[in-house]
């Protein structure tokens, strides 16, 4: 196991290095710069342009900054006055990672739940209502869905704030449901699909001719079968999130790595951008390790083949 | 003869599909004896696994056992039980053995506890005693170093070990009936031969009664004491292992019988029954093997044939037995089995 998880911990360093060149370069292709402001002269520009080593050739900037990352230094925001990117995504960490992490829950354990009744419960209410649930949450962009959101719970009943604030814990739950709205619908969709399959197989039949009852089979054999594939859904899921919370962070105000991100982007906050981008990455390639990982516990089948001795 | 531990009676079983009801089993009668082998042969889709199935009450949800169905097992009718009833007949009176050995085993729950499972429910046994019996049981189906076995997992067994294992989950409780349902068909030649012996090997240390469900004829030699011929949801015939083998009266069985390839002594090509079995959403009238066979009479088409009596243990329903039909030469292998057969 230790070695199956140190492979993959090489992976995910080439992988990195691989994204964070990939980014480099396709940022050049970004029009504009950061100093667009029309208070400043060309020559102002150009001197900025010097100062802050634009106007060195790309191959030399690229070896530049590799070298920074690797001392941990993720270079500085021009637009906030030279504060360095890490400070600032490290300040806007908690905020994504409140929602985020929120949302990921409620995403997996409501889906795992409606999956599991409607699987249950063929045919019944709770099956339409989970089928219903899982067409409109991929249909539904994140946005109009936490718009509607905010318009009936926020505005019309009044039961939670419509914005962000921090220190406020009611207000985490009307962005953390928009972003787990995706995951619930992915996550409910696929666990059914897979507790329906697993019903039908010889083992569920071996298991119902033993004489256990319908509460053992369920849980003991079917429930667990079925997790292991479901908890691929979370890697994917975390691309949701991640794209979601850029959004919804707009949304309702959330000022976290996403809202950073697009405010860097919308002033070509060149550092700031390429720094999201690397912490997004390494956030997914994180989640991936630790999907695998589970995978290796719940799956003795995995256990054996991924080198893991029992 | 010893004694009736089951009686099945018209069990009909339907199920629900978008085309409508498909009747896959229409009408069977059989009985089980004590300690016997009734093997059950007939080409796929004859009806065979559901009949059996629906003997444990556990058939799809979208199937229902017909009423005027009736299956008495000791002094238990089955069809009336409900499921916590037949909860405590499933694994500890009637236990099954599955086709596929490679899928019966849930993969991500140790040998050992899917074993015990049976042994908890059934026998009041605590944990550690249920331990010690399953490791006893694994040792019981041929298997070395019970111990280390007992905790490993199904993808560590080979298809003849896990069907071994099997074994073992179906025996655990002493059952009274074994139903095996093509236990070996997925399995390589020498291990078939194996799993055979293991099953008539066990059948004779506990008395089980055993219904073998097969397509290989030879097996069927190898191990019944009785066979029933079923074709399209029916018996067609029923009788001892040396009445259906060397004295088959009804054309379905001739046909099974001469498309068994160690029987086709002859140069001719093997034979195979022309046609395919009827869509069971629209059962024919009558006999239901009459559209592929040679030897139709005109009633065949209309009415179905009720069961002849040949011998006290002999039955086959067709109406070449009735007095007024015509004699009929069966194909040329059927005659030599006759002529073996003595009649
Ligand atoms: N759940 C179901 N829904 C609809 N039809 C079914 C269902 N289960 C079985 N059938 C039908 O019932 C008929 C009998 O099936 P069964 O499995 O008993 O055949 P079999 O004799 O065991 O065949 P095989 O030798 O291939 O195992 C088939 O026509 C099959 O399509
Ligand atoms: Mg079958």
């Amino acid at each position: 196991m230790i070695k199956y998880i140190l492979e993959r911990i090489m992976i995910g360093i080439v992988t990195m290095i691989l994204i964070i060149t990939i980014n480099f370069f396709l940022l050049q292709l970004l029009p504009g710069s950061p100093f667009n402001s029309e208070k400043l002269t060309t020559e102002q520009i150009e001197m900025l342009n010097e100062a802050y080593g634009f106007n060195d050739p790309l191959p030399v900037q690229y070896v530049r900054y590799l070298s920074k990352i690797v001392q941990g230094d993720f270079g500085i925001s021009i637009i906030n006055t030279n504060i360095p990117v890490a400070d600032l995504i490290y300040g806007k960490l908690p905020h994504t990672i409140k929602v985020g992490g929120l949302a990921l829950l409620i995403g997996a354990v409501i889906g795992l739940f409606l999956g599991s009744v409607a699987a249950l419960n063929r045919n019944s209410f709770w099956d339409y209502f989970t089928i219903t649930v899982a067409i409109l949450g991929v249909s539904i962009p994140g946005f109009v869905f936490g718009a509607v959101l905010q318009l009936f719970f926020g505005l019309k009943l009044d039961l939670v704030p419509i914005i962000y604030k921090i220190g406020d814990p009611r207000s985490f739950i009307l962005p953390a449901v928009a972003l787990a709205y995706p995951i619930i619908a992915s996550t409910a969709r696929y666990m059914r699909t897979e507790l329906v399959e697993i019903f039908n197989s010889d083992y569920i039949l071996l298991a119902r001719a033993k004489g256990l009852t319908r509460r053992a089979v369920v849980y003991k054999h079917a429930i667990r079968n079925a997790l292991i594939p479901v908890i691929t859904v979370l890697g994917p899921a975390t691309i949701v999130l991640i794209g979601g919370s850029t959004v919804i962070e707009r949304i309702f105000g959330i000022p976290g790595i996403g809202n950073l991100m697009v405010d860097g982007i919308n002033t070509r906050d060149h550092f700031v951008i390429l720094g999201c981008a690397i912490f997004y990455s390494l956030l997914f390639i994180v989640i991936l390790l630790i999907i695998d990982v589970i995978y290796g516990v719940i799956d003795p089948r995995i256990r054996v083949s991924g080198g893991m001795k029992n | 003869m010893a004694k009736k531990i089951l009686q099945v009676k018209n069990l009909q079983v339907s199920f629900e599909t978008h085309g409508g009801e498909v009747q896959a089993v229409r009408g069977i009668t059989f009985d089980l004896h004590e300690g016997e082998t009734l093997a059950i042969v007939g080409e796929s889709g004859s009806g065979k696994s559901v009949a059996t199935k629906a003997l444990m009450g556990i058939i799809a949800s979208n199937g229902q056992i017909k009423k005027d169905s009736s299956i008495l097992f000791e002094e238990k009718e089955i069809t009336q039980l409900n499921e916590d009833e037949l909860q405590k007949v499933r694994g500890k009176d009637i236990a099954m053995i599955f086709q596929d050995p490679m899928t019966s085993l849930n993969p991500v729950m140790t040998i050992g506890k899917q074993i015990m499972e049976g042994i908890i429910k059934h026998q009041g046994l605590n944990r550690s005693e249920a331990r010690q019996k399953a490791i006893e049981l694994i040792e019981l189906v041929g298997i070395d170093q019970p111990d280390k076995r007992f905790k490993q997992y199904p993808h560590q067994f080979s298809g003849g070990m896990r069907q071994r294992i099997v074994i073992a989950i179906a025996l655990s409780c002493n059952p009274k009936i074994l139903i095996a349902d093509e236990p070996t068909t997925a399995l390589d030649v020498t291990i078939q031969a194996q799993i055979l012996e293991l099953i008539k090997d066990l059948q004779a240390k506990t008395g089980v009664a055993v219904i073998f469900i097969t397509h290989d004829l030879g097996v069927v030699a190898n191990v019944a004491d009785r066979v029933a011929v079923m074709y399209a949801g029916k018996i067609v015939e029923i009788g001892t292992s040396d009445e259906v083998f060397y004295q088959p009266q009804h054309p379905y069985t001739w046909g099974l019988l001469a498309s068994m390839p160690s029987l086709d002594t002859d140069d001719e090509a093997l034979y195979s029954i022309p046609g395919s079995p009827p869509d069971l959403l629209n059962p024919p009238v009558g006999d239901a093997f009459a559209l592929r066979s040679q030897y139709a009479l005109k009633i065949d088409h209309e009415q179905e044939p009720p069961f002849f009596k040949i011998t006290d243990t002999h039955y086959a329903a067709t109406w070449l037995l009735h007095e007024n039909a015509p004699k009929v030469t069966p194909p040329s292998v059927i005659q030599k089995l006759w002529a073996e057969g003595g009649k």
